[in-house]
């Protein structure tokens, strides 16, 4: 039977020891319990000074069996508290053994592969076992170098094949976006020229061919009349033919804010083979575009009344005749083209 | 709850500084040390028994190397809780 010590034995002891009334000890020990409950409770964990941690472990209900009577029962949820002793107390208990260390029994052999812990068997596969023993090892080694090599290939894999692959959608979208950032800054100007002169050399359309169904878009980022343009027309200078039908919503088309509704207007012919209709109305555009660059005295405004004319739209500039300066009709005339393409 | 909570708040309770609170539990627990060492059980009460138990030597089966190892003995300090904080405590819950 082990010894025990009282709990007064102990307040004696330590108050003789220490030279503090018993009093003093006998609180300070109740006391420590007490903190200990409360910060048990609170925290789940106790740090004491010169014995150790306490803490609280949670553990899952699992079924059980009575000991006694073998019957299945359930045991609850609970929580356990648990006690580790500080490194300190370890080692002063332990001072006697401390100069003993784990030694590795040479004779004993590995248990098989297939039941690495099961050490009961073990013994018995001593005779066949010796030669194969080391094998196994290596082999595991050589394995987990080989899954350490594995971690760094994959990705490095994933890598190539993405770089591989990339490039394929890649040219389509800079071939969108290219233009898009030069027409941002410097508006229509460069393609309106070749777009004006089509009308004039096919003014006459047949009526037949199927048009362009307009619809309403949202504007995403990135985008501009130009490119909304492109991907409904096909046909990027027709963009005053949307800033037309949108002028309450647009308040200036080189800047548009995203997630705004935009009417895009459908087409009676296609671009090329346009009716007389779509000629006014892109006309009408292109006055818009024109009034107002104008208001903002852009010089680039007169260029566009320039292709409105183009465009053999002249029943359109009638109609505008009031807002158009005069001074700009009659200088539109002298006008051979846009500046930059002289 | 940390070494110098309970410090701070053991020294409120009974009166005394915390340096000389702190003397106090140190050489008390000392004292604990000194008697689980003799191989006396020492026992709290609300708090629990603390024993200290010899664990023979043992063969065990290192998985690292893959190979058997025979342990040297040693002691250990085995807690078992009172029934009264195990009722308080049994349904707290802290997961990590």
């Amino acid at each position: 039977m082990k010894k025990k010590i009282t709990f007064t034995d102990l307040v004696d002891k330590i108050a003789e020891e220490t030279g503090a009334s018993k009093h003093l000890v006998h609180d300070l020990l109740k006391e420590t319990v007490n903190l200990t409950r409360e910060g048990l409770d609170r925290d789940g964990y106790v740090n004491l000074l010169g014995l150790g941690r306490f803490h609280l472990k949670w553990h899952k209900a699992r079924p059980g069996r009575n000991p006694r009577t073998g019957e299945k029962i359930e045991i609850h949820a609970h929580s356990s508290v648990n006690f580790k002793a500080e490194a300190k107390l370890r080692n002063y208990i332990n001072r006697k053994y401390s100069s003993l260390h784990s030694e590795v029994l040479e004779g004993e052999i590995e248990p098989a592969k297939t039941e690495p812990t099961d050490v009961s068997i073990q013994p018995e596969k001593k005779p066949s076992q010796p030669v194969t023993e080391t094998p196994p090892s290596i082999q595991k080694k050589e394995k987990k170098r080989f899954a350490k090599w594995l971690w760094l290939i994959i990705p490095l894999l994933v890598i190539l094949l993405v770089y591989l692959f990339w490039p394929s959608p890649k040219p389509s979208e800079t071939d969108i976006q290219e233009p898009v950032v030069s027409e941002k800054v410097e508006e229509v100007v460069p393609v309106l020229p070749e777009e004006a002169e089509q009308p004039v050399e096919k003014p006459v359309v047949e009526e037949v061919k199927p048009g362009i169904q307009g619809g309403l878009h949202i504007i995403k980022p990135g985008e501009n009349l130009w490119t909304i343009s492109q991907d409904f027309y096909n046909q990027a200078d027709l963009w005053p033919n949307i800033f037309r039908v949108n002028l309450n919503k647009i308040m200036n088309p080189d800047f548009l804010s995203v997630g705004d509704e935009v009417q895009i207007p459908s087409l009676q012919g296609k671009p090329g083979d346009l009716t007389q209709e779509d000629i006014k109305e892109i006309a009408e555009g292109f006055i818009e575009v024109y009034l107002f660059y104008k208001e903002l005295n852009k010089e680039k405004a007169i260029y566009y009344l320039w292709v409105a004319k183009k465009w053999n739209a002249n029943e359109v500039i009638d109609n505008y005749k009031d807002k158009i300066d005069k001074a700009d009709l009659e200088s539109v005339d002298n006008i051979e083209g846009f500046p930059h393409i002289k | 709850m940390t070494n110098s909570e309970i410090i701070k708040s053991l020294s409120l309770r009974l009166g005394q500084s915390q340096a000389e609170t702190k003397q106090l539990l140190k050489s008390s627990t000392k004292i604990i040390r000194e008697i689980l060492d003799k191989d006396i059980d020492v026992t709290i009460p609300g708090l629990g028994i603390f024993s200290s138990v010899l664990k023979k030597k043992r063969k065990s089966f290192d998985p690292y190397h893959r190979r058997f190892i025979l342990l040297p003995p040693k002691r250990i300090i085995r807690f078992r809780p009172g029934s009264s904080i195990k009722n308080e405590l049994g349904n707290k819950k802290f997961l990590k």
